[in-house]
């Protein structure tokens, strides 16, 4: 397990603010995660959850789950913001036959989910566009 | 453990127009960067020497196709070996 602590362009709409996982018209970000999807060698699914609870799946259809990373993530992520070295942004972790990157706007969780041969170093290069990204739907829900 | 690698490196790195040199592995994470080369570019060189295999021959695993990349300033070497992406920064 290795974590990383240490802002952009993206802008992201978010269309609605309670969103259980269901099968929906494509939303900006759902769209943004599928392209992501097709252009990351060795990646399988993206899950954006919100503490734990999945809320957007791409791909929709997909039984690919994080194997429970998100919601313990969160409270992993309280612990290493402890470590003195800053907020921590990221986790990689390795579990079985999957590899799971995960990006932390506490409570909303982006986690890439992918085989042995995920190219860790190309999703990890779009950390700060990642959490720019999440952290308009963080506010959203937090208001809520 | 890893003087011969760091000596290989540091001789690639020391060669009259290299302005840079980037070691990444399969997972795109740095092994080694030096001079220009930066190690948020490891995924993105992992990519592109992971495509070019594709691209070179699908049916075969063993390929190891050299990628060079041409800006106006700058020429990019990349290739793949043993699961490691050495990419190689030169001056035009």
């Amino acid at each position: 397990v290795s974590t990383q602590s240490t802002g952009s362009i993206l802008v992201i709409f978010f269309c609605s603010s309670s969103l259980p996982l269901l099968k929906m018209s494509p939303t900006p970000i759902s769209v943004f995660l599928e392209n992501l999807l097709r252009k990351v060698e060795g990646l399988e699914a993206i899950v954006l959850s919100d503490s734990g609870h999945p809320i957007l799946s791409v791909p929709a259809e997909s039984d690919i789950s994080d194997s429970g990373t998100a919601s313990t993530y969160c409270m992993v992520s309280e612990q290493a913001n402890k470590l003195g070295l800053g907020k921590n942004k990221s986790l990689v972790v390795q579990i079985d036959q999957q590899i799971i990157v995960a990006f932390n706007e506490s409570p909303i969780i982006l986690s890439f989910i992918g085989t042995l041969n995920l190219n860790v170093g190309l999703i990890l290069s779009m950390t700060d566009t990642l959490l720019a990204a999440l952290k308009p739907i963080q506010e959203q829900f937090n208001q809520n | 453990m890893d003087e011969q690698f760091d000596r290989a490196f540091s001789q690639i790195a020391a060669q009259p127009g290299v302005k840079g040199v980037l070691c990444a592995d399969s997972l795109g994470l740095c092994i080694k960067e030096s001079g220009f080369a930066a190690s948020r570019s490891s995924g993105f060189v992992t990519a592109i020497s992971t495509l070019a295999q594709k691209l070179a021959d699908s049916d075969s695993i063993y390929v190891n196709p050299i990628v060079t990349i041409e800006t106006d300033k700058t020429t990019v070497l990349i290739q793949q070996h043993d699961g490691i992406v050495t990419a190689i920064y030169k001056s035009e």
